[in-house]
């Protein structure tokens, strides 16, 4: 979300919120006293044969947090660059070992820490720089024997040979971010299986897919 | 999907120029993997 009138015009895909920083749409939800804008996003799954369970919602001026109350949260702040991007000062790749169902120990591979997080709607999955890409697929080629299927071209994804629910490690595996802007060592992981949902590849079948992404530094990603 | 592990809360402060941002991040009630927001420290 850089420019006012982004991806104007464009056919809605993975839910497209196209409102600039300087939008007055966004002046529309400011507090009087404060001039503050708050906007809070999560997303349910949908089932397809049974019934939602979830909530899916996008709140402008305001946010519906009362389910949150007390919760353990993260709170950062952009850098001061109009980008509305997120200062790393730690990121890695890897798994958590849990006992008895409680976390009891870590490996993450420390990973560049230069390109900072954007959040967004209309990106599906996770996008990595060509370097960060091709670390997280060699440890996803090791972790798979070879299975998966990694594309380190323009919109390149990686493809497991069956359905998700083959694959068991999706919880264990994750993302772990440090943002340089966060207070008292609090950190996010974001597991692995965030990214894999089932795709439909002709004749009935489906294949798992990582959605992550390889982001070309030449060319701009697809809508 | 992130959001569906994830719930965000984003403020934008429209009083300054550049606009500044802040989000806050809690992990999602929908949530079905083992995603985590905090400081735990593991060996």
């Amino acid at each position: 979300m850089t420019t006012d009138n982004w991806l104007y015009s464009e056919n809605g895909a993975a839910g497209i919120i196209g409102m600039g920083p300087g939008s007055r749409f966004w002046y529309g939800f400011a507090d009087p006293e404060t001039n503050k804008v708050t906007y809070s996003i999560e997303l349910e799954r949908i089932p397809l044969f049974t019934p939602s369970t979830g909530l899916n919602q996008i709140s402008f001026g305001g946010a519906n947090d009362a389910a949150y109350t007390g919760k353990p949260s993260m709170m950062i702040a952009d850098n001061d660059d109009y980008s509305y991007s997120y200062e790393l000062s730690s990121f890695g790749f890897g798994i958590v070992y849990q006992t008895n169902g409680v976390d009891s120990s870590e490996y993450f591979a420390p990973q560049p820490t230069e390109y900072p997080v954007i959040f967004t709607t209309n990106f599906v999955g996770l996008g990595l720089p060509a370097d960060v890409y091709q670390n997280v697929t060699s440890y996803l080629e090791e972790m798979t024997s070879g299975d998966i299927d990694c594309s380190a071209t323009l919109d390149g994804i990686c493809m497991l040979p069956y359905e998700c629910n083959h694959y068991t490690n999706f919880e264990s595996y994750a993302f772990k971010f440090g943002f340089s802007s966060a207070t008292n060592g609090t950190y996010m992981r974001v597991p692995l299986g965030a990214f894999a949902q089932d795709l439909s590849v002709g004749g009935g079948s489906k294949r798992c897919a990582i959605e992550i992404s390889y982001l070309d530094s030449l060319q701009s990603q697809s809508n | 999907m992130f959001f569906q592990e994830f719930f965000v809360v984003f403020e934008n402060d429209v009083s300054q120029q550049p606009v500044a941002q802040t989000a806050t991040v809690y992990v999602n009630t929908n949530s079905v993997y083992n995603a985590y927001v905090g400081n735990e420290v593991l060996p």
